[in-house]
Formats: structure tokens, C-alpha cells, sequence
């Protein structure tokens, strides 16, 4: 994403959003997302700053909603 | 009185088995040389695996703080260092199985892992990002074929079977379990620094078959590693301040034998001192595990990564640096030259700096989590709209950051 940080998307849902940005930046799509196009559990996702427990492709999004990925991971 | 129940369990169902298992560990120190593998089906059959274990594979279930007062007692008693480390790791990677709920799995080896008849190693580090393994599983027939190598495999060389995270065609991970004994598997000595009773060991795969009934996690392996890993922090955690309460006690005791002018060392203040700052790590380091134990038993603990786990993981490694710092301090020569045992504390605890995520990971993670602009409920006069979060961990340039959603206009 050449560091770009944030991005403006139109989307219902955070599965349509994901779905934008891996059209703009298709190599987002494996690091987002598992061979069964699920959303990676290492990813914690907050919506408006609250964390979303069990985030889920439907998970509805309304106008000026913010998600947050952090993704926290380390080697062994 | 949880804790102490659990410390007086240890050592009086196990401080025999413990005291031999630590008897030969200088010895085996200087030659590299793990525990002998019967000492692990021993403690297996002592139930000493168990009481870290689901009561669906023959363990008491016991929750994170009699969990952890245990694997302290363990870390105090056994004068092998890297023993609760490798117990931990059998244990974490028996649970991880059995979390798997797949009957096969659980049967020919969560349990076996369990009673200390087949023992475990995690294979995962390779020197790389984890969006960049070069180990691959290729798919063949209902299960995969495994080429590529591991760096840095605790307890490798008595290992039966390997926990092993590869990269399938399309970017994911996948988690599967490598026999030792299977065709293609070369595992080879690693003559580390330190951990050198832990059988250290790296592994190289040559189109290695895994069938289907051996594959733990098809998909996102990512996750499922960093969950382990998560785990792992709060075992080291939980063990560390056994080893290090060890020290400090080995070292006053020095210090009341050894005498400077006409008196014993430990009556010098600066002496004093010096022991009080390792009586700080050490207490401190406790206390961080104990808040991460019952952050856990309270089901407050994220699963992936938690913070306060990490934190007293990152803690703990600190803290167990600085009092060896200090025993070689006051200890001078006696450190250094008269007792294997201080060197083999301050070599194994330097291995911590990298376990389970290093500690300059930890806490980028850790910032990114503390420094997360604040919920809009968090406080009335927070200030929102501006900052910007960076996500990226292991400093990976397309790992992604926000997102801003807006609905379709509708009017």
C-alpha cells in the first residue's frame, strides 16, 4: 500500500470493504485473509475504537465508520 | 493459598523426579545433551504432564494459577534450566492438538504427548517474515508434500514428532505434524549459546509426505501459531520466576558464606543493596505473571495476542537478565568461574530476548495496542480524528492499516 495507512472506501459491510481494498491492492487479500477467504484471527479489528471479539464478513457498516486492523504477530 | 497448594503438590508428587532429572544437568550442559527421553515418559507417567492437561486427555484441567504456581515450583526446583521449558512446550502442543477435536489426532498423539510417551517440538521459525516461510507444502493427494527447513528448534533432538508451519501455493499456512521417523526428515544438532540441555536442533525437509489425518490447521496456520505463541509467553512467564527465586537464594546463601574484611559479604550495604534489586525482579516478575494467570482464568485474555500476557512475558525476560546481572556482581569470580550454574542461568535466559516473539516485537505490539486511539466512550475529552495507527508488526510493508467505510449515499 507504498505505506499508505488509511483509505477512504464505500461499503455496507466490512466483507465488501475487504473486498474493495484487495481490488485496489490485491496483495492485501492473502495477508487479510485465509485460503477460505476468512478474515486471519491474528487480526484484531476495531470498529469506531471498539474491538469487534468475533469479526465476521457481514458485520454491517454505516456512513464514517472506522475500522482498525492491528495486527499483532511475532516468531517463535 | 491456590498458589501454595499447587508449590506443595509439586514438590511433593514430584521433587524426587525433579531432583534427578536436575542432578546430571551440568554434566549434560557441557556435552549438549538433552533430559534422556525416559525422564520425560517418567514424569509423563508421574502425571506431571497432566496436571497441565484437559480432563479429555487424562489431565486435572487445572486452571491458569495453579497452572502456573506449578510450572514455578517446577522452574525452582529442577536444576535442569531447560526443563519446564520443554515440559511447557510438550504440554502447550498436547492442548493444541487436543483443541483440534479431530478423534485421530487427539488418540495416536495429544495423548501420547500427554502421558511423556511421544515427545513434541515446534517447528516454525526459519529466519524469515511470517509472510515470507519458504518451507512448502505442496498439495499431493488428500495431504501434502513438506520441503524446506527450520532454524532454532527447542527440544528437536529428542523430538518424536514436529509441529511444522509451511506455506501452501496460495500464501497461507498450514499447521501439520512431521514424525521424526518419517522418509525424508534430517534433524540436525544446533551448537546454540545457551538452552543447551534443551536438545536444540534444526530440521530439513525433503518432499516429506503428510497425510490428511495429520494436519492440524488447513488454513490460517498464521493464527494458529500466533495462539500457541501466546500461550508459550505466559509459560515463560510462569516458569522463570521459579529459576530466578532459585538464584537469589543460591546467591545469599554465597553471599552469608563468603567474607571481606573480617565479616560476611552479605552484611556489606552495598551487598544489601544488590540483593534488594533482586528481590525487586524478582517480586515484580511474579506479580506480572500472576495478574497475566488470572487475566486468563477471568477470560479477559485475547487469544492471539494479549497484552498482558506479553507484557509479563517481556517483563519477566528483563527482570531475569537483571538479577543475573547483579548475582555477577556481588558473586565476582565465584559467578563466573566456581558455579556452572550461573552461567548456564544468564546463557538460558538470554534465549528468552528471542522466545516466543522477540522482545523488540513485543513491544512495538505492545505499543500499537497501548497507543490505539481510545474508544469514543473511553473518555469524554479524548480527541479524535487524527491519529493515525500503524499496524505493521515483523515491519512488513503491505500489512494493512485502516480503513475508513462509508455507506452508499442513499438520499
Amino acid at each position: 500500500m507504498n505505506y499508505q495507512r488509511t483509505v477512504q472506501i464505500d461499503a455496507e459491510t466490512l466483507g465488501a470493504a475487504l473486498e474493495q481494498l484487495e481490488r485496489r491492492h490485491p496483495q492485501m487479500k492473502s495477508i487479510l485473509r485465509d485460503d477460505s477467504g476468512q478474515i486471519r484471527r491474528a487480526h484484531q479489528i476495531f470498529v469506531n475504537g471498539e474491538q469487534v471479539r468475533k469479526p465476521a464478513l457481514d458485520t454491517p457498516l454505516k456512513e464514517t465508520d472506522r475500522v482498525e486492523f492491528l495486527t499483532a504477530i511475532a516468531g517463535g | 493459598m491456590r498458589r501454595e497448594q499447587a508449590a506443595e503438590s509439586v514438590r511433593a508428587q514430584w521433587g524426587e523426579l525433579l531432583q534427578e532429572i536436575g542432578t546430571s544437568a551440568a554434566d549434560r550442559y557441557s556435552t549438549g545433551a538433552a533430559p534422556p527421553r525416559e525422564l520425560f515418559a517418567a514424569a509423563g507417567a508421574a502425571g506431571l504432564h497432566g496436571l497441565f492437561l484437559p480432563a479429555a486427555l487424562g489431565g486435572r484441567d487445572a486452571d491458569a494459577v495453579t497452572w502456573g504456581a506449578a510450572l514455578e515450583e517446577i522452574g525452582y526446583l529442577c536444576e535442569d534450566p531447560a526443563f519446564p521449558l520443554l515440559l511447557s512446550i510438550h504440554t502447550s502442543i498436547a492442548f493444541l492438538v487436543a483443541e483440534t477435536g479431530v478423534p485421530r489426532l487427539v488418540h495416536s498423539y495429544a495423548l501420547p504427548m500427554a502421558r511423556g510417551q511421544c515427545v513434541p517440538a515446534l517447528a516454525f521459525s526459519e529466519g524469515t517474515d511470517l509472510f515470507s516461510m519458504r518451507t512448502r507444502a505442496t498439495a499431493s493427494g488428500s495431504g501434502f508434500k513438506l520441503s524446506g527447513h527450520k532454524e532454532f528448534i527447542t527440544g528437536g533432538m529428542i523430538a518424536d514428532v514436529f509441529l511444522t508451519y509451511a506455506s501452501t501455493e496460495r500464501g497461507d499456512l498450514v499447521a501439520c505434524l512431521v514424525e521424526a521417523a518419517d522418509k525424508g526428515v534430517e534433524v540436525t544438532a544446533t551448537d546454540g549459546f545457551g538452552l543447551r540441555t534443551a536438545g536444540p536442533a534444526q530440521l530439513t525437509l525433503t518432499d516429506v509426505s503428510v497425510p490428511a489425518e495429520r494436519v492440524v490447521a488447513l488454513t490460517d496456520g498464521l493464527s494458529n501459531a500466533q495462539t500457541f505463541l501466546n500461550s508459550r509467553r505466559l509459560s515463560i512467564a510462569s516458569y522463570v520466576p521459579g529459576q530466578m527465586r532459585m538464584l537469589l537464594e543460591r546467591t545469599v546463601t554465597q553471599l552469608h558464606k563468603r567474607v571481606r574484611y573480617g565479616q560476611s559479604l552479605m552484611n556489606l550495604p552495598n551487598v544489601q543493596a544488590a540483593v534488594g534489586r533482586m528481590y525487586v525482579a524478582l517480586e515484580t516478575s511474579r506479580a506480572m505473571a500472576h495478574r497475566a494467570q488470572e487475566h486468563l482464568d477471568r477470560g479477559a485474555a485475547h487469544p492471539v495476542f494479549d497484552p498482558v500476557i506479553s507484557a509479563a512475558k517481556h517483563q519477566v525476560t528483563e527482570q531475569a537478565l537483571a538479577l543475573a546481572d547483579e548475582a555477577f556482581r556481588v558473586l565476582g569470580g565465584h559467578a563466573y568461574y566456581g558455579d556452572p550454574r550461573y552461567g548456564m542461568y544468564l546463557r538460558d535466559h538470554f534465549g528468552l530476548i528471542a522466545g516466543a516473539g522477540t522482545q523488540d516485537l513485543l513491544e512495538i505490539n505492545l505499543g500499537l495496542c497501548a497507543g490505539r486511539d481510545p474508544a469514543p466512550t473511553s473518555h469524554p475529552d479524548t480527541h479524535k480524528g487524527s491519529i493515525r495507527h500503524d499496524t505493521p508488526v515483523q515491519r512488513h510493508p503491505a500489512t494493512p492499516g485502516e480503513l475508513s467505510a462509508h455507506r452508499p449515499d442513499r438520499r
